[in-house]
């Protein structure tokens, strides 16, 4: 089995690679689309069922290595810690008929009872991360079958959305999770636990560099605070918040706009969003001048310049004072 | 009210041992200590059951002693005791809204029995978790919602009307909705009843009547749910009144009309067996006693002309130019009674229902042997109405066995994909042995040297008088056979031929009959997908309702104020459909009797600083519950509390996160996420 983990993670991790250029230090280079994330992750997907194939093949030939299989279920083995929101009267419910029914699944889930998964405010996602998660779930009813008519597809289009945040900041998306269980589906909610369970092993622990981000932990946290941040910005929220109405209805005149439009401004939004997020967050900590933001976010002095500019007009910087040549400046959160 | 509530928290745990429920996987007593050095935590104990009076006393007095003003409750899932629990701080002083519960039986010890060590670190999580949220618990006041003394029953079966009439007698205003022209449902098809051998409609049009007279009871016939809005003691219902053509209050029920109505069709009542004309009445004991045009077979409808009915009608009762319009109804208590669709025998193609003519279902069979059937009482066979001789009963068709029921019909690909009451159930129908016992018995009733087989896989007689009713046809002389057979073929003389294995004797049986009845299981009425959605209510994993409690709440559903009766919570016979129907009416009765009923305060509230009134809330609120309005300080998000539910779409949406809610705000959340993962 531990063979069978390296296979794993080499392989993924090429594929992941792509993801983990796409990290904040070219955030202003490239402008890559949600579409093309998204694709990305479906390969994600193909090389993963492809894994488990190689897994297959492996478990056949290795029948004997008994030595080899007993390591992965002993202590070494990296058991993820898995945050769950469930929504009051399908998933939590269909939790609870797991229990009455006795149906066993993984110990690393952690519930958390909302009344419905529209509860779950896209910065709540990745509040889990910030202490020690290692993947988080939003469960809700089945479409149509939404307690509250509708909740269920807005936590849909947010957690599509804070993906594509993820994927940007070079944070495997697996590590959210979205899924619908009724309160009759005792047995698929284990089933699903246990699969997104094995879906986290196979990203490897959150902020480790042996996992497929292969960030630090502290780089890890960092990145989350930023996604965390662009998740309370208003743009980012809109846009939430109006996705499926754009994309689904038509407007006044007839027109409904094209995902892939949609996408290009989530993207802009996103790469805009992130890189204020980040100098914030800098500034936050002590006076900062925009040539050390630059360099720690290794950016164009200038671009950085155009965002605290436009921070400062905001009201979220102030100067703070003029070390040499370079003003400093400071959050005014 | 407690001192100093707001200002600093004194919080007590106590965990649940629930007998060995928790006890018996997790350890109980290393959970209670986790919990003692956590920040406002006063008191800490453990229970053998925190539910009994002896464990809601000790919290009582603890609230009392120790002033405590928030209580953790480490136990079973909140959907079962939350109530009880919020009972209890009420009774003792405390805001019912200061409680917070861990579950660490339905998601620790009942689902981690095989890891002590790893349920006992995450019971600590969920403690751990339960405190951080407790700390910012506030006290919220319940609005209170209106009443309307009035219930609806949906449905007008057996459960239906003894629902309404249970509702009717203690003097509560019901409207029971019916689709179909007549209530009455399935059991009016019935020829008799089992174990007694009651003719069925005898014993229900009694009731039938009583509906009718009651001046509580308004039946809406040919009615049906479009919408449900609001909640508990205030539903707002919009139901689609289909036109009967015909004037309920002038017919009398003649039948001039159908007497001279031109055109003829199959008569559904009998199962396609009989005809009917296009203006009818589907049986004569129908309530309402009126006729009723069927506009998609009527010469007038369908051509421009006719009227003839018009003409012989003395009292002038037919009215072609009725429509279908929406009325909106309000009460205080539904009761969703819509029964069940018989399984559809076509599903199993291997039997030949709807190929051979001599293949019927025990329903088809019920209308063969009633004396207002098609055959007027004489039992013959559908195909040539010859005499049979020979019956055979197969049971548990479309039950018992979702998964062996494919292979026969993928063999037949002319057929068609396989509709949704054609898929075999996994399911006992509970009824169908009952139904045949009773069935076998009547074919020797009419035809004494009659020879009657019944293949059976368990014979389930479970009820009263059921097993005495089985063993009496066994003596005499019906014969049961313990195999299913695989496969009927149908003879030259329409004669059908059944090959089984006699699982008894081990011997292979080739048998022919002159008919084969086939024991239809029952499954979810059609359109109770749709109607469980307007309703909000979850369906079971066999696709009937799902009730508030397996055990103790069979009659309620999820949802406050709706309840359910009969079939369609699962198959069940007549008697425990009335039974089930006297409970679902109490509990109807039991709303109904407040003045006024509490409405979890669970909505926005609204920083008009923060909102910058971009209507995002408005747009995305199901319910229209959060508007923008023009203040002097510009457009700002205001709630409208009666219409809220609290989903919390509004907050998690709100683009200047200027929206908290109540219970659920962002910091208690954020506190109970941090507290779920801390290393302890």
């Amino acid at each position: 089995m531990a063979e069978q983990v390296t296979v794993d993670v080499n392989q993924a991790e090429g594929v992941l690679e792509t993801e983990r250029v796409q990290g904040l230090e070219q955030a202003s280079g490239t402008c890559n689309t949600i579409e093309a994330q998204r694709v990305e992750a479906e390969q994600v997907e193909a090389e993963q069922v492809k894994v488990e194939r190689v897994e297959v093949k492996h478990a056949v030939d290795a029948e004997n290595a008994f030595d080899a299989e007993e390591d992965l279920g002993k202590e070494g083995a990296f058991e993820p810690v898995i945050v769950g929101f469930l929504c009051n009267w399908c998933s939590y419910a269909g939790a609870d008929l797991a229990g009455t029914s006795r149906l066993s699944y993984p110990t690393n889930l952690r519930v958390i009872r909302v009344m419905c998964s529209g509860r779950v405010d896209p910065g709540l996602m990745l509040e889990p991360f910030l202490s020690a998660a290692d993947g988080v779930m939003v469960l809700g009813c089945h479409p149509a079958d939404c307690h509250y008519m509708t909740g269920n597809y807005q936590a849909e289009q947010r957690v599509l959305c804070v993906k594509a945040l993820l994927a940007h900041l070079g944070i495997a998306s697996g590590r959210l999770y979205l899924d619908w269980v009724s309160a009759a589906e005792g047995a698929r909610f284990a089933e699903l636990v246990a699969e997104f369970t094995n879906q986290v092993k196979k990203l490897g622990p959150a902020g480790c560099g042996e996992s497929q981000e292969g960030l630090s932990r502290e780089e890890f946290i960092r990145r989350v605070r930023v996604a965390k941040r662009v998740c309370e910005k208003e743009k980012f929220r809109w846009l939430v918040g109006r996705r499926k109405a754009l994309l689904e209805e038509e407007n006044v005149y007839g027109e409904k706009l094209q995902a892939g439009k949609f996408n290009d401004l989530m993207s802009f939004v996103i790469t805009e969003e992130c890189l204020r997020a980040a100098i914030e967050l800098l500034a936050e900590e002590g006076p900062i001048s925009c040539k050390e933001i630059a360099e720690v976010l290794g950016m164009p002095a200038g671009k950085v310049l155009e965002h605290t500019a436009y921070l400062k007009r905001a009201g979220l910087l102030e100067l703070h004072d003029v070390r040499g040549q370079s003003p400093r400046y400071v959050a005014l959160r | 009210m407690q001192q100093g509530i707001e200002s600093s928290a004194r919080i007590g745990v106590y965990v649940c041992h629930c007998g060995l429920n928790i006890a018996g996987v997790v350890d109980v007593e290393a959970v209670r200590e986790s919990a003692r050095s956590l920040e406002g935590v006063v008191v800490v104990r453990d229970n053998r059951y925190t539910c009994s009076e002896v464990g809601q006393k000790s919290i009582a007095d603890d609230i009392r002693e120790l002033m405590l003003n928030r209580v953790v409750i480490a136990s079973c899932s909140p959907r079962l005791h939350e109530k009880t629990f919020r009972t209890l701080l009420e009774k003792s002083g405390l805001n019912p809204h200061l409680l917070e519960m861990a579950n660490i039986r339905e998601h620790c010890s009942w689902v981690h029995y095989d890891d002590p060590e790893a349920a006992t670190e995450k019971a600590k999580h969920l403690v751990r978790s339960a405190v951080a949220r407790a700390r910012l618990l506030q006290p919220l006041s319940r609005a209170k919602g209106r009443v309307i003394p009035k219930v609806m029953v949906v449905g007008g079966g057996v459960a239906g009307i003894s629902a309404a009439l249970y509702l009717g007698g203690m003097g509560i205003k019901t409207y029971l909705v019916e689709r179909e022209p007549s209530i009455g449902g399935h059991m009016a098809m019935l020829d008799k009843t089992f174990p007694t051998l009651d003719c069925s409609l005898c014993i229900l049009s009694p009731k039938m009547v009583e509906v009718a007279e009651c001046e509580n009871i308004e039946i809406l016939s040919l009615s049906e749910i479009e919408k449900v809005e609001g909640q508990v003691g205030d539903f707002r219902i919009q139901v689609r009144r289909k036109p009967r053509y015909v004037n309920e209050e002038k017919c009398v029920g003649c039948g001039d009309c159908a007497a001279k109505c031109p055109v003829k069709v199959e008569d559904e009542f009998n199962r396609n067996m009989g005809t009917r004309k296009a203006i009818y009445i589907p049986f004569p004991q129908a309530i309402p006693p009126a006729y009723v045009i069927d506009e998609k077979n009527c010469r007038y409808f369908t051509q421009g002309k006719c009227k003839v009915c018009e003409k012989v009608c003395e009292r002038g009762a037919i009215e072609y130019d009725q429509t279908s319009y929406t009325e909106t109804i309000e009460v205080g208590a539904i009761i969703v009674a819509t029964g069940f669709q018989p399984y559809d025998a076509r599903g199993l193609p291997q039997y030949g229902y709807g190929r051979f003519a001599n293949v019927i279902t025990s329903l088809d069979f019920e209308r063969l042997i009633c004396a207002d059937g098609p055959t007027y009482g004489k039992l013959k066979r559908p195909g040539d109405g010859k005499v049979p001789k020979r019956v055979a009963f197969i049971q548990c068709v479309g039950s018992r066995n979702a998964s062996s029921g494919d292979r026969g019909y993928e063999s037949c690909p002319e057929m068609g994909p396989r509709a949704e009451a054609a898929e075999p159930k996994a399911y006992c129908s509970r009824v169908c042995c009952m139904i045949t016992a009773k069935q076998a018995f009547m074919v020797l009733e009419k035809y004494p040297d009659a020879e009657v087989y019944v293949y059976y896989i368990d014979m389930r007689t479970a009820g009263k008088g059921f097993e005495e009713f089985y063993r009496r046809g066994r003596s005499e002389g019906i014969v049961f056979l313990r195999g299913k057979p695989g496969e009927i073929e149908e003879t030259d003389d329409g004669c059908l031929r059944v090959v089984s294995e006699d699982m008894d004797s081990g011997c292979i049986l080739d048998l022919t009959f002159d008919m084969v009845v086939l024991a239809q299981g029952l499954v979810p009425p059609h359109g109770l997908v749709e109607l469980a959605q307007k309703m909000n209510l979850s369906r079971s994993e066999d696709g009937f309702l799902m009730e508030g409690h397996p055990k103790l709440r069979p009659a309620e559903t999820g949802i406050d104020g709706i309840y359910l009766a009969g079939c369609v919570q699962f198959p069940k016979d007549i008697p425990d459909s009335v039974a089930q129907a006297g409970a679902a009416a109490a509990a109807a009765a039991v709303t109904c009797s407040k003045d006024t009923i509490e409405i979890d305060p669970l909505g926005p509230v609204i920083d008009a600083e923060l909102c910058i009134g971009c209507k995002l809330c408005e747009m995305l609120c199901p319910y229209g519950a959060i508007r923008v309005e023009l203040t002097d300080k510009g457009p700002k998000a205001k709630s409208i509390e009666v219409a809220c539910k609290g989903c919390g779409v509004c907050g998690a949406s709100c683009s200047t996160k200027a929206i908290t809610m109540k219970h659920y705000t962002d910091s208690q959340l954020t506190a109970q996420a941090k507290a779920i993962l801390e290393v302890v």
